[in-house]
């Protein structure tokens, strides 16, 4: 069976201009799952892994993430299993690996959450991951949830940590509740373990994080995602970003190859990923080329669906026709002009780390100015009042810089 | 059946070729590739460079790497389309003697001459030096977080190229200066190699070689 990932490519021109020398083009390539697949769902084995330092404490953090994690048992599947382990110097073991049937018996097992103690993540994730380890499958999506409130010690073993699940094929989601936690180390996780980092500002926001992974776990029917994007003569890659979910550089592809390849991995249910490719054009005459071949292969192992692919012509005609070749598409062009303002401000932090205040100044207030374009009217407010604060006092706020790294990333909604 | 652009055999009924990606059989005249000489060097004063800060780009680029100024609005440069009719050795030269000389009154505070309106070229493509004291040539990286102020990427350079990322570095000390940032490959300018760190001036027409590519410096 094939339609259940649906792959559409567009230009940022339908229409380039015939010149003599080489030039850029855009490449939108979207993937999205179909209507076939609206009612497929895949199992989760999911371990929460909860700070209960005595920083939890304060503002009720503490009972704002057990009323979180109660919610989220609430979003469960009985057939879903569930762990869950606290800790602070120590990991504790509140649920040990199991099916969430008798949801009311996990809730009272979470009520016994309350803080003390230090943080030291890394024992606590290594007792995570055996967890998760007692049911692993490629019938299930494997994952370790980290809310963290602080900075904890043994950062090193922590990625190790990482590594290691990573090549389980357990992904780890790590979230940062308030300022005072390391984000490079949370980003770094989840990089290394094929899952995402966020920034959870009010521990009121704990409930939208956890349901928000339950559902996405949940979704994630499409597994080993890959696209590759299968280039004519003549035809360069020049950089290749991710866009949607989230906006993420993926570097430059060798020159001397004629494939882009994207491992887009896992794709869940009903959430467009999108990928921005800038194409060097050869200089042509006039007429209409296939500058390159998409093709999406991909798993559904819940339906027993292994290799399926779906493929898509990028095309592109050269015109003489001045008027013709000023014509762009709105659409790929705002999501340029939004990877545009996400690099700004990557070296705008770049920048003020390094000492350069009137670069960063610079760069945030040109990001913020087309993000306001854009309508990412409150990304746009923090950016411009971060700018200002680095003009006067030579500081960013944690708070804000915190967001800038974390939403800067999450303007591009595609379908 | 072949390619009416490159003549390679398609299969019947196929809509492009799978060598060229030119389109077969359709309404539209499928072009053919330009004769193999016009791939080469652009016509001079196409004026790629981003009018807000001056950084070089391709033709076609949206948005300044740099800046981040849209590059596709009115009053931005954009080549000429089409018919490069400019053999290389046509490129225009600057004259040493037509450097203008900045009149005293116009020497800003600080008693120093703001740096010399400077350029290079390479295959026929001119790349504008931004007005700066000190301006990095090399290769952007995102990966090392190289953004230098000059980026050869567009002009073919590459770790195959030869050319690091922070590569070379001009200096305006009311002459511009070059010195090699200690690079792979090496700077060579008038045929001669520099030693890493060490300042020579250059002067308009001189020949430069990055790694492999070979640039002419102008300044005006």
């Amino acid at each position: 069976m094939a339609g259940e990932v649906q792959l559409t490519c567009s230009t940022h021109r339908d229409n380039v201009p015939v010149l003599a020398q080489p030039q850029l083009a855009y490449v939108l390539l979207e993937m999205v799952t179909t209507q076939a697949m609206a009612n497929v769902q895949m199992p989760l084995n999911f371990c929460f892994v909860l700070d209960k330092s005595g920083s939890m404490d304060d503002d009720n953090k503490i009972g704002q993430l057990r009323e979180a994690v109660k919610h989220a048992i609430d979003l469960l599947q009985p057939n879903d299993i569930i762990s869950i382990i606290a800790f602070d110097a120590n990991p504790k073991t509140l649920c040990a690996s199991q099916t969430a049937r008798d949801q009311n018996r996990l809730k009272r097992e979470v009520d016994r959450l309350n803080a003390s103690g230090g943080t030291q993540l890394a024992p606590a994730m290594r007792a995570g991951l055996n967890e998760v380890r007692r049911n692993l499958g490629r019938d299930r999506v494997s994952r370790l949830v980290i809310l963290t409130d602080g900075q904890t010690e043994g950062e090193p073993e922590c990625l190790r940590e990482a590594d290691n699940a990573a090549r389980e094929g357990i992904s780890v989601i790590a979230l940062g509740l308030g300022t005072d936690w390391n984000e490079n180390l949370l980003i770094d996780l989840a990089q290394r373990a094929q899952g995402t980092a966020d920034y959870v500002a009010q521990p009121q926001q704990i409930v939208q994080h956890f349901q928000r992974q339950v559902q996405e776990g949940q979704g994630a029917i499409v597994q080993n995602a890959l696209l590759t994007l299968r280039l004519m003569q003549g035809i360069q890659p020049r950089k290749v970003w991710r866009v949607a979910p989230l906006i993420n550089d993926l570097g430059v592809p060798p020159l001397s190859d004629r494939d882009v390849q994207v491992p887009l991995g896992e794709m869940v249910k009903d959430q467009p990923q999108g990928i921005l490719v800038e194409l060097l054009l050869p200089p042509r005459n006039d007429g209409r080329y296939r500058v390159a071949q998409a093709d999406v292969s991909y798993d559904i192992p819940i339906s027993g669906i292994v290799g399926e692919h779906a493929r898509a012509d990028v095309v592109i005609s050269y015109t003489s026709n001045a008027a013709l070749a000023q014509m762009v598409n709105p659409r790929v062009m705002n999501i340029v002009e939004k990877v545009t303002a996400f690099k700004l401000q990557t070296r705008a932090l770049q920048d003020a780390q390094s000492g350069d205040r009137a670069g960063a100044t610079q760069r945030l207030r040109q990001a913020a100015t087309m993000l306001l374009g854009q309508g990412e009217s409150d990304l746009a407010r923090t950016i411009q009042l971060e700018a200002d604060r680095l003009e006067q006092s030579g500081q960013m706020s944690e708070e804000g810089k915190k967001t800038i790294k974390f939403s800067g990333g999450k303007t591009v909604r595609l379908g | 059946m072949n390619c009416p652009s490159c003549h390679v055999q398609v299969p019947d009924g196929a809509t492009f070729c799978d060598q060229c990606g030119a389109s077969i059989g359709s309404a539209m005249p499928a072009g053919a590739p330009m004769p193999p000489q016009q791939f080469g060097p652009a016509p001079v004063g196409g004026g790629t460079t981003c009018p807000s800060c001056g950084a070089a780009f391709v033709p076609g680029t949206a948005f300044c790497d740099n800046c981040g100024a849209s590059l596709s609005g009115p009053g931005v440069p954009q080549p000429p389309q089409q018919v490069p009719q400019f053999p290389p050795q046509q490129v225009p030269q600057f004259p040493p003697q037509q450097v203008p000389q900045f009149p005293p009154q116009q020497v800003p505070q600080f008693g120093q001459q703001p740096p010399m309106p400077a350029r290079l070229m390479i295959g026929g493509q001119s790349i504008t030096v931004p007005q700066k004291a000190e301006v990095m040539i090399g290769r952007a990286d995102v990966a090392s977080s190289s953004f230098p102020d000059v980026d050869l990427t567009p002009y073919g350079a590459s770790p195959q190229t030869g050319v690091s990322r922070q590569h070379a570095k001009l200096t305006w000390q009311g002459a511009w200066m070059v010195e090699d940032m200690n690079s792979t490959n090496g700077t060579t300018v008038r045929g001669q190699k520099l030693v890493p760190h060490q300042k020579t001036q250059i002067n308009t027409g001189d020949p430069l070689i990055i790694g492999t590519l070979q640039l002419t410096f102008y300044a005006s």
